[in-house]
């Protein structure tokens, strides 16, 4: 199983999208549409110095929301050079390789 | 951010932006999938009871998201700055900076647009490799993005931005060395340049706003 493939499977489990920042927590959980939280910052984390885990949420969030849009690419990319790899796409070409080397998670 | 739709250029930077500023390294789901933890053991969140059936399968999904994510934007990287710079510098010694900037801008609004336009996407294409093959450096970046998008969406012209993309391409394609002299507004010019991109202009007028292909 490559990346492409674990993550398309994890994230028919997960629980289903949007995710946002949950405005009631000064941006330290996550939250489904619904208001259903999905994750806080670890209360034993919480006060590691240093640490800004508000991006850390947001970034939790917004990857969920995107994930189904990046799988599209992926997808589309992989479709693209099955027909044909002209040189310019070195680094995409590269970029799609490292997804589909073997992932077991 | 509607997850069924492309992503905008503006949410793809803020996903970019984030993976930057997020604790970086590989996350790991732990403790039976109850938290996610950095890669130096400190936890990072704690899946929420409300969620507990599916804290597994949500964490696991995050550690793996948080994983791939630099990986899966590679596939969309936007033009670094330095490159966008070596691309219009370039450019610009060849007497193209105006068009190459146009290109550039061409290329933004590609990446906001929607699957409805994909006509208009196909078109803009056709002319963008025309343009590209007549000489003119164009950003890899923009032709990464535009092949990508391209490999979704069947080709929708109508007749008539058939006719305008076949004309853009040979008045564009012809003309690319001599363009440059020409100070006129496009719409107020007969140059062969300024011609095919008001051809352009017209038969896709959501994708031409602002100074593209302006003289």
């Amino acid at each position: 199983m490559n990346t492409v493939e674990m993550l398309r499977e994890l994230e028919a489990k997960a629980t289903p999208g949007l995710w946002r920042v949950h405005t009631q927590t000064a941006s330290h959980a996550v939250e489904t549409g619904d208001g259903y939280l999905v994750c806080a910052v670890d209360p034993a984390a919480s006060s590691l110095p240093g640490t800004d885990h508000a991006p850390n949420m947001s970034l939790i969030a917004a990857m969920r929301n995107a994930m189904p849009a990046l799988l599209r690419v992926a997808d589309a990319a992989k479709a693209r050079f099955e027909v044909w790899t002209p040189e310019t796409y070195q680094e995409l070409k590269e970029a799609l390789e490292a997804l589909e080397e073997a992932n077991n998670g | 951010m509607d997850s069924r739709k492309p992503l905008t250029e503006r949410e793809i930077f803020e996903l970019m932006d984030l993976e930057l500023k997020a604790t970086p390294g590989e996350w790991q789901a732990h403790d039976l999938g109850a938290s996610v933890h950095a890669p130096d053991g400190n936890p990072l969140c704690r899946m929420l009871p409300a969620m507990m059936s599916t804290v597994w399968d949500n964490s696991v999904f995050i550690a793996a998201a948080r994983n791939a994510l630099p990986r899966l934007l590679s596939l969309l990287t936007p033009p670094p700055d330095a490159a966008v710079r070596e691309a219009v510098g370039f450019s610009a010694e060849a007497r193209c900076s105006r068009l190459a900037r146009g290109i550039l801008r061409i290329g933004k609004k590609l990446r906001v647009m929607r699957a409805d336009m994909a006509s208009q996407t196909d078109a803009l294409i056709a002319a963008m490799y025309a343009i590209n093959d007549a000489g003119i450096l164009m950003p890899d970046e923009v032709l990464n993005y535009v092949s990508t998008e391209r490999a979704v969406q069947a080709p929708r012209l109508t007749p008539e931005q058939v006719e305008a993309v076949k004309m853009a391409e040979t008045l564009l394609a012809d003309t690319m060395s001599d363009y440059g002299d020409c100070e006129h507004d496009v719409g107020h010019c007969i140059c062969k340049y300024h011609s095919g991109v008001f051809s352009l202009r017209s038969a896709f007028p959501d994708l031409f706003t602002g100074e593209v292909g302006r003289g």
